[in-house]
């Protein structure tokens, strides 16, 4: 619908993005979801960080308006993802502006359905794996007596991984064009997204076996005599093995049943202040 | 407090709060929140543990999609400040604190979610005119809102006397300080147990269960673990995918997770 405006524009110079944009698109994309609204969600995000590329792209006038109006659009991803996202609108824009036959619908249409699947996917792999076990490790340094090392470590491998991967997928995604969604179809996403999944759920486990502790007071007392000690020390190390298990799964039934986790919370600190209370808890 | 420290503190709460509502940079978690006001009261080390612990208790409040989940940055920015500051409050008061903050955090976070929609309609009509700065302007603004948003609940809390809360949580019973200390080691099941609603399905439970047998069972160090996870992980997805040819790779798993979904829900 816009071919007239694309062909006259076509005589002119063709223009092309600046190293200097790409540096501006990256560091504007870490600041994406300022505006996060409910309505459209990240869309003045998402024109935001296109915003040096649209002011390279169009001069100015209708079609700098309409660039503007269309990436303020109901937008919504992982946020780290959007990199890849933005790379490839990026390159369909410069085309678009040396007037290759590109719609909106298509532009819009390219943002729609990559950022579905970039969310499924980028969610539990950044929020859901890298960060839980980066700050995993960030706190058993820390409680293991190496202090501002654990802080340090998270928020320097976060941002490295994190600020890598953006810019990466960002050029990549520039480069490649629309044919990066080909490698979707390789299955290398949903070998990715598995070894992350195994590995995190993994990592799951052995964090529950180390933080979640119910502290039971000895039972050595519920067992007279000299032999009661073991006794006690058995029933109590083996309460240390199921007790954890059972309680995060009892947590994951309350929580499929849409109980808001804060409230689970406060039940288990009325749980823990009736448990030290009545002595079972210490 | 001296004049410097509460320009940090009011610093660190500002950048806290954008970075909430971002989720890039990671200054919001606790580890990272609270070390931070710790180092601007001058009282780091007590920051550290308090964000160390606190860490464990949200590891797993994640906003996916359009979900709003407890927040993070307004309990990290005013525990800290009430533990390492001159209210000299312990950790354990400060943990009971965090959560009706994270609470408060949220409702404001959905609340300013929901104002920002009229700046999203500014920006509109600046593209309207194709006014490119200030649609910049206005999504920088909504950014500065969100870090109002624990800038102004950190103020009024130091305009509150420390003496005063000190005061005001000693009145509170050893039985339930108490209470809420051994609470904590339960508390952290919850974070973990969002995460696994998110991320566990049916095929996937084994792999739970050998983390938990190998971390419970012996004493192996939790670095040494991640690297044998993701060494076991890696070869286990290769092999399967050598096994079934590349096209088929591990499909089935979608349905898995539907199944143990229903069984879930007929618990």
């Amino acid at each position: 619908m816009e071919n007239n405006q694309n062909s006259h524009i076509n005589a002119q110079q063709p223009v092309h993005l600046h190293k200097v944009d790409f540096f501006r698109i990256f560091w504007r994309s870490g600041i994406e979801q300022g505006s996060w609204n409910f309505e459209r969600m990240q869309n003045l995000g998402f024109a935001y960080i296109m915003a040096p590329a649209i002011k390279r792209l169009y001069p100015a006038g209708d079609q700098r308006k309409a660039a503007m109006k269309r990436h303020l659009g109901f937008f919504n991803t992982a946020p780290i993802m959007q990199s890849l996202i933005t790379g490839v609108v990026l390159s369909m824009e410069e085309q678009r502006a040396n007037g290759a036959d590109i719609s909106d619908d298509t532009i819009n249409a390219t943002k729609t359905a990559m950022m579905g699947p970039m969310g499924g996917f980028g969610d539990p792999i950044w929020l859901g794996t890298i960060r839980p076990v980066l700050s995993a490790f960030a706190a058993s340094l820390v409680l293991s007596g190496y202090g501002i090392m654990g802080p340090i470590l998270f928020f320097t491998a976060w941002n490295i991984l994190r600020l890598v991967f953006r810019y990466v997928t960002q050029m990549a995604g520039y480069h490649r064009g629309t044919d990066i969604i080909n490698l979707f179809n390789t299955g290398i996403i949903k070998y990715v997204a598995n070894a992350t999944s195994i590995f995190g759920v993994f990592m799951m486990g052995v964090i529950v076996a180390r933080w979640v502790k119910i502290d039971f007071a000895p039972l050595a007392g519920f067992f007279g005599g000299s032999g009661g000690n073991l006794m006690g020390k058995i029933a109590n190390s083996s309460i240390d093995v199921i007790a954890p298990i059972i309680l995060t799964l009892v947590c994951v039934w309350l929580i499929r049943k849409r109980i808001s986790p804060i409230w689970i919370i406060l039940g288990l600190f009325v749980l823990g202040i009736f448990g030290y209370f009545a002595g079972i808890l210490v | 407090m001296s004049v410097v420290s509460i320009i940090l503190i009011l610093l660190v709460a500002f950048v806290v709060g954008m970075d909430g509502i971002l989720d890039e940079w990671q200054m919001y978690q606790p580890i990272v929140a609270c070390t931070l006001v710790g180092l601007a009261v001058g009282n780091p080390a007590a920051g550290i543990i308090l964000g160390a612990t606190l860490q464990m208790i949200t590891i797993g409040w994640i906003n996916i999609g359009a979900s709003v989940a407890p927040d993070i940055a307004l309990p990290s920015v005013v525990s800290a400040l009430l533990v390492c500051g001159p209210a000299a409050l312990s950790i354990k008061h400060g943990i009971a604190l965090a959560i009706p903050l994270a609470v408060i955090g949220q409702l404001l976070s959905v609340s300013i979610r929901k104002s920002i929609v009229k700046l999203v309609h500014d920006a509109d009509d600046a593209a309207e005119k194709a006014e490119i700065a200030r649609m910049d302007r206005i999504h920088l603004l909504s950014l500065g809102i969100q870090g109002l948003r624990v800038l102004i609940p950190t103020v009024l809390v130091m305009l509150i006397s420390p003496q005063y809360i000190h005061q005001l949580m000693q009145q509170v019973p050893a039985v339930i300080t108490n209470g809420i200390a051994v609470s904590i080691g339960m508390v952290a099941a919850v974070g973990f147990a969002n995460l696994i609603n998110m991320m566990v399905s049916k095929s996937l439970w084994i792999w739970f269960v050998v983390g938990f047998l190998l971390a419970i069972f012996t004493d192996v160090n939790i670095f040494v673990l991640a690297g044998f996870g993701l060494i076991v992980a890696i070869s286990f997805v290769w092999i399967v995918s050598r096994r079934h040819g590349d096209s088929n790779g591990t499909s089935g798993d979608d349905d898995d997770l539907d199944d143990f979904d229903k069984e879930l829900d007929d618990l």
